[in-house]
């Protein structure tokens, strides 16, 4: 029995022993992710709703960049599983474009005449759109795996109680560093504060009374609507 | 403090009356409403114009945190 006994408490020895090791580990990781964007419709099956993933968006950024898919597609790394190593062929870009406008249901790009070359072909409105959404996405997780600050920020931002009030744009001014945006805020509404007890007996704060809910420029954020 | 005149650097000071107070041990969730027009100002980095693409007559949405808003009360009143 003794002998039992003791080859368990050496395996959980060996076993506290491989957990301690495991911080190492952690310093050569790195977090990836793919990103793809999808249609929201129930109706539709996992492949069906598929909208553009990282090949799609570099193909449209390229077409906007080169003002011509044939350009385009030169730079764009190959399909997995294609002989190719770079590029897509014609057909496979082309076919990847009118999936995407049909899922849509709209054009993402269109062809124009004139031009240094002739001619050639740009992103609709519609495209561009998609595409400054995806970029805008991916930079938004990339900053946030690459500083766990701002993840903790933005989860903490969730969970208390966050105001967000309504208003259209007034005026912006730029300076190299920061900018100052004026809004003219959609009223009523209601802007919640949180502070101590304290101050609520400090001030003898009841129902009704007239205050001035006070912030600094800088506390606000501001999101798209 | 009471009787003392403080001029702020905070550009927000808007005008509303205290709707509701839920008030614990600790703290209090005050709810204001605004009734009358008020127009903010902030300050963010101008990264964030371009990448919200973010110009005059754009509809908007000003984010603060309850625990960033502070209540001023005219203690005469």
């Amino acid at each position: 029995m003794s002998s039992k006994v003791q080859n368990e408490k050496e395996m959980h020895d060996e076993e506290i022993e491989e957990v301690e090791n495991d911080n190492d580990i952690l310093l050569d990781v790195s977090p990836k992710f793919r990103l793809w964007l999808e249609l929201e419709d129930k109706s539709l099956s996992e492949e069906d709703k598929a909208l553009l993933g990282k090949g799609g968006a570099l193909l449209l950024e390229k077409i906007a960049e080169t003002g011509s898919i044939s350009d385009a597609i030169r730079d764009v790394p190959g399909k997995k599983g294609s002989r190719k190593k770079t590029g897509l062929s014609y057909r496979y870009a082309w076919g990847l474009l009118r999936k995407i406008s049909d899922r849509l249901k709209k054009p993402i790009i269109r062809k124009f005449r004139g031009g240094r070359k002739g001619g050639g072909s740009e992103l609709t409105q519609t495209g561009e759109e998609l595409l400054r959404y995806y970029i805008r996405l991916e930079n938004l997780i990339q900053s946030t795996l690459a500083d766990s600050g701002v993840a903790w920020e933005a989860i903490s931002l969730k969970l208390l109680d966050t105001n967000r009030l309504e208003g259209k744009v007034v005026s912006v001014m730029r300076d190299p560093v920061a900018a100052k945006v004026k809004i003219e805020l959609k009223i009523p509404t209601v802007i919640q504060s949180l502070i101590t007890a304290e101050a609520v007996d400090d001030l003898n704060l009841k129902e009704g009374d007239i205050v001035k809910a006070i912030i600094k420029s800088t506390e606000i954020y501001l999101n798209a609507v | 403090m009471s009787g003392y005149c403080l001029k702020l650097s905070a550009r927000n000071q808007i005008l509303g009356k205290v709707v509701d107070i839920d008030k614990g041990q600790v703290a209090a969730k005050i709810k204001i409403e605004v009734t009358i027009p008020a127009t903010v100002t902030c300050v963010i980095a101008v990264e964030a114009i371009d990448e919200l693409n973010i110009k005059p007559g754009d509809m908007i949405e000003a984010v603060v945190r309850a625990t960033e808003v502070m209540v001023a009360k005219d203690s005469s009143l």
